[in-house]
């Protein structure tokens, strides 16, 4: 279903699209966080080792197509073109600029 | 079409243009006429205006109760606008312009155009009304070899008749007197004169004398008309007045000077000085003989007799004025005796001082009287002394014209236009007092610097507690109270400040006032008010205010002489107190080459204490580094053309910096005479050595200019992201430098403008190519990566701007460090050409504190408007075909055509006129950029490149939004409470 949303949700970045992609990453986030509580409640189980590397890895492709789609939508800072305002302009050790 | 919508969406956001409530909010402008050739004062006492004619070609009429002007016409800049003659008559002041091509009559009330006729070519010489009977009907104009008589009322030619022998003569002169004649005098050098008599009916010659006069060699000044049509002539070899009656004699009567005790001064050109009152009447008999620059003599010249009427001693002008019957002589002298100028006045310069001592005389005390006398007994009239001074600039009088009157009681009232050695006009009224005058020195404006403002007293004192040398005084108890009294003085100068603004605000807007001058001078929030330090064509300095354009200081150089080089340079700003800003002025002869230094106070237009060394060898280039001396103010090098280095300051401490970083000291020399450019480095020893040299032969090109790039320029970002998000680095080489050249060879087929981007520390040739069929001015801006600089198609008859610039492509060489002797890589050079559908005058970039800002090119147009037009139109990556990936990037795809819009001008309808240069300097503000335009006119305003992103609009509403939030915490309070009740009231059910 995920999947799906975001697929239809397109890569373009505008409010909705950006607003999808961010409270999927959330919710995932979330349960990743109370992962303690969840195992927990898998206290009774069984295969409990198994069912919770079930739901971590889940989760975990979640978070990647959230990434991924973040990604595709151009909000990762991996090109040098993300850190140019941050270059600092090279030292002259010349001094030759005419007044 | 897709190109169209572009430029329509393009247009959407730069419609920059003022809204009409912000004219003169933050601009304004001055005008002036420059330099008076000619002047015409109306003999009435009611008359209100002055007429002028100027030396940068401008005819006007100034208003005489404030020296405003009424109407100004300018024309072109160049020698074809130039003004040779101005005459008035009654309503008409006709001007011949343009060497004597140019015939114009303007009614002198509103300044309309009578009527302009063109005039056959031939060199200029002189012109004059000529009256017949009882008016003046006719403008007689004598050219080298031909005189043509036109009507006064509509310009149309009369007669034109050559004149004989006119290979061999020079005509000079010409003389009427109401009488039907012309006469016209030629002189042949050393030889003989030439008196033409011309009928004025018809044109025909009725007479042609020659006159023998063999020590004769020119007419004008020697020779004057007096009386009627008697001409007299001063000869110094002689000693000797020659007369000469041109209706009835045939040969010059010799008087010798001795019988009346008077002696010409050795190495003088004696001048004779006449007067005619009226055009229709013969010319006074009376007359001045100048004998030497201070010594004149009233002579008169009456039934064949000369008799000597007063002897003006030291006298440093003369002038005649008639109203009605009345001819009075003013004379203006020196309150105290004249006395050559001493040497310690005079700013440094050594050479240039003996070589203006002879002709530098001048008042002891710079006060000056003017007197009237009436011409014929030469008896001086009372009650008519003008007493003036000009102690404050130390120039001495260099024109004086006089506008007599009557007044009621049949004496002679007058009023005297001086103008002085730095081109400033006075009015003056008796007893002395000035009406007003006028700084024309401005109209020539050559270089300027703006200077940031000192600190208010206040925050100066705050800065200053914490000097180190306070620190060593005052022990820690000391320092502690020192700044309590300065916290003191803060809290003070808020209170008084907040008091002024809510003082202020109860009043109408239009009457704050907000006089600036030099005690209330201080820095605002933003920087964005500062001290143009303007320097002009004159020697004479200004400090002007430049939000509101004051002149709150001016200085003048007198040992400057016309046509000399200024080069200003900022030495040490404001930032560092209590050391006063220093800015230091290289003055450059035209003439010897030699130089000098005036080192001075930007703030307060005082010289400095400090000493300049003296330049004893010609100056070829300067360099200011940015190391500092103890006190703060940056080095400047001078290199001589022995190729040796002057330092100033040249304390031991910056020759021990010098020492260290000799190594890496470089500089460049241009000779464009020879066509050579060559690199230098400094030696430990400042000496220099020689380590790169490029030709350009200038038999094919000559070198018009070189560029480089300003030392203020900060560039913020180091590339431009591409529409795949990779970064296109920007080759950024702080020593490049633009090299222009126009080809020598002028055919329309065969010219050709050059560019050459140079190294200045290697000489490595990075860039050259060759703009066929094109042709000069060439107007150059160069900056960060880019150059642009716009030219003359003689093919296409059109204007052109061509832009490169430069890119180190996707990774740069080396991030960190950069060297020009490091450089394996040639940057690409990427080229665009468009076509700019007007000539411009003058072209400039902005330029703001970090950077961020995009720019734009500040374009002055003949026309007098400025046209701000962004750099991003003129970007070589322009696209031909736009794909996805330029369009993310946001180029405009190409179009040949740069259109001129009237909202992009910033001047809106305050025109400059004749615009030479434009200048501009960052604000403390990053959206905000301060300009100035410089001409005949000065105006200054703001421009906002990317609009003002870093301030609140004017209009931005502060009740509005203020209401809406008290509102807001208001009903929250309201509610709140009435929340609190309503759950009471259920607790209590």
């Amino acid at each position: 279903m995920n999947l799906f949303i975001m697929y239809m949700a397109g890569n373009t970045i505008s409010i909705f699209p950006a607003m999808m992609v961010g409270m999927m990453g959330w919710r995932l986030l979330q349960a990743l966080l109370s992962l303690s509580t969840t195992l927990k409640l898998l206290e009774s189980s069984s295969a409990r080792l198994l069912q919770g590397l079930v739901f971590l890895v889940g989760n975990g492709l979640g978070l990647a197509l959230a990434l991924y789609k973040c990604q595709a939508m151009g909000l990762l800072p991996t090109h040098a073109s993300d850190w140019l305002a941050l270059v600092a302009p090279p030292q002259d050790w010349t001094l030759s600029r005419h007044a | 079409m897709a190109a169209g919508l572009w430029a329509l969406l393009l247009l959407v956001p730069l419609g920059a243009a003022v809204y009409e409530d912000q004219v003169g909010k933050f601009d304004w402008r001055q005008q002036y006429v420059g330099k008076l050739k000619f002047a015409s004062l109306e003999a009435a006492q009611g008359s209100k205006k002055l007429l002028a004619a100027t030396q940068q070609n401008v005819v006007a009429a100034l208003s005489s109760r404030n020296g405003e002007i009424l109407w100004r016409h300018v024309d072109k800049g160049t020698p074809e606008g130039a003004i040779d003659a101005m005459l008035v008559h009654g309503q008409d002041a006709i001007t011949v312009s343009n060497a004597g091509r140019i015939l114009r009559s303007w009614e002198t009330n509103i300044g309309g155009l009578n009527w302009e006729t063109s005039l056959d070519t031939g060199s200029f010489q002189t012109a004059s009304l000529v009256g017949l009977q009882d008016t003046v009907k006719y403008v007689a104009v004598l050219k080298k070899a031909a005189i043509s008589l036109h009507y006064l009322s509509n310009g149309h030619l009369k007669w034109v008749e050559h004149l004989p022998e006119s290979e061999s003569t020079r005509y000079q002169l010409l003389y009427s007197r109401g009488t039907g004649v012309i006469h016209v005098l030629g002189i042949v050098p050393q030889s003989h004169l030439n008196v033409l008599t011309f009928s004025v009916e018809d044109g025909e010659i009725t007479e042609q004398t020659k006159v023998a006069a063999p020590w004769l060699k020119s007419l004008n000044g020697a020779c004057s008309v007096v009386g009627e049509a008697v001409l007299v002539c001063a000869d110094v070899d002689t000693h000797s007045l020659y007369v000469c009656s041109l209706e009835t004699e045939q040969e010059m009567k010799q008087i010798p000077l001795q019988s009346l005790d008077l002696e010409f001064a050795d190495g003088f050109q004696p001048r004779v000085l006449a007067t005619q009152p009226n055009l229709i009447n013969a010319s006074r008999t009376q007359f001045f003989l100048q004998l030497s620059p201070t010594h004149f003599s009233l002579l008169q010249y009456k039934h064949g007799l000369l008799s000597h009427l007063r002897d003006f001693q030291q006298a440093a002008l003369v002038s005649f004025a008639t109203t009605g019957e009345k001819t009075v002589a003013a004379v203006l002298t020196c309150r105290s005796e004249l006395k050559p100028v001493n040497s310690d006045d005079l700013y440094a310069g050594n050479a240039l001082e003996d070589s203006q001592k002879q002709e530098s005389l001048t008042c002891s005390n710079q006060t000056y009287n003017i007197n009237l006398y009436l011409v014929e007994t030469g008896q001086r009239l009372l009650d008519t002394t003008i007493t003036f001074n000009l102690e404050h600039n130390g120039a001495k009088p260099e024109q004086l014209y006089i506008q007599v009157f009557l007044k009621k009681d049949d004496s002679v009232g007058y009023r005297a236009l001086v103008q002085t050695e730095d081109h400033m006009l006075m009015f003056l009224q008796q007893p002395g007092k000035v009406l007003w005058s006028r700084e024309e020195s401005l109209a020539e404006v050559v270089s300027l610097e703006m200077v940031d403002l000192p600190l208010t007293g206040a925050q100066a004192e705050l800065e200053g507690e914490f000097g180190k040398k306070a620190a060593i005084q005052d022990g820690l108890l000391g320092m502690f109270l020192k700044r309590l009294s300065s916290q003191l003085i803060l809290l003070q100068a808020w209170t008084a400040h907040l008091w002024k603004m809510f003082y202020d605000a109860r009043k109408p807007r239009s009457q704050i006032k907000n006089e600036i001058n030099i005690d209330n001078l201080a820095r605002d929030e933003f920087n964005l008010q500062k001290m143009m330090v303007m320097v002009t064509a004159s020697g004479k300095l200004f400090g002007i205010e430049s939000s509101s354009g004051t002149i709150l200081w001016k200085q003048y150089l007198r040992n400057v002489r016309p046509g000399a080089s200024f080069k200003l340079m900022v030495q040490r700003t404001t930032a560092h107190f209590p050391h006063p800003p220093q800015c230091t002025l290289l003055v450059k002869d035209k003439e010897t080459k030699m130089s000098f230094l005036y080192v001075f106070n930007p703030i307060f237009g005082k010289r400095s204490q400090v000493a300049p060394p003296v330049l004893k060898r010609q100056i070829l280039q300067t360099l200011l580094l940015p190391i500092m001396d103890q006190d703060y103010a940056k080095v400047l090098l001078l290199i001589d053309d022995e190729y040796k280095v002057t330092a100033f300051p040249a304390t031991k401490n910056v020759l021990r910096q010098l020492e260290e970083i000799a190594h890496s000291i470089f500089f460049y020399l241009v000779d464009a005479e020879q066509g050579r450019l060559s690199g230098f480095r400094l030696k430990k020893d400042l000496t220099t050595e020689e380590i790169w040299e490029v030709f350009i032969s200038p038999e094919v090109q000559k070198i018009v200019a070189v560029k480089g790039k300003r030392s203020n320029e900060h560039v913020h970002s180091q590339g431009r992201v591409m529409g795949d998000r990779s970064v296109l680095y920007k080759s950024l080489n702080p020593n490049l430098l633009a090299v222009v050249t126009e080809s020598t060879d002028t055919h329309h087929e065969r010219t050709f403008v050059g560019i050459y981007l140079i190294d200045g520390v290697t000489g490595r040739i990075i860039h050259s190519s060759v703009q066929k069929k094109a042709k000069g001015p060439v107007h150059m801006v160069h900056s960060e990566n880019w150059v642009v600089y716009q030219y003359w198609n003689t093919k296409a008859r059109r204007n052109e701007f061509t832009v490169l610039e430069l890119y180190e492509g996707t990774e740069q060489y080396n991030a960190t460090a950069f060297s020009s002797l490091d450089r394996p890589l040639l940057p690409q050079v990427l080229q665009q050409s468009y076509i700019f559908p007007s000539a411009i005058s003058a072209m400039e970039a902005t330029i703001t504190e970090r950077g961020i800002t995009s720019r734009h090119l500040l374009i002055g147009l003949p026309s007098g408007a400025i046209l701000s037009l962004p750099k991003a139109l003129l970007d070589p990556r322009r696209p031909e075909i736009p794909t996805e990936q330029t369009r993310e990037e946001n180029l405009i795809p190409y179009s040949p055509d740069v259109q001129i819009h009237a909202e992009r001008f910033i001047n809106y309808n305050q025109t400059v006129s004749q615009i030479r240069g434009i200048y501009t300097a960052p604000s403390g503000l990053e959206s905000t950029c301060l300009v100035v335009a410089y001409g005949l006119d000065i105006y200054q305003t703001r421009v906002y490149p990317s609009k003002q992103f870093d301030v609140l609009k004017d209009d931005y509403d502060y009740v509005l939004i203020s209401s809406v939030l008290f509102g807001l915490v208001f009903a929250t309070m309201i509610t709140k409470r009435l929340a609190q009740v309503k759950l009471l009231n259920r607790a209590w059910r």
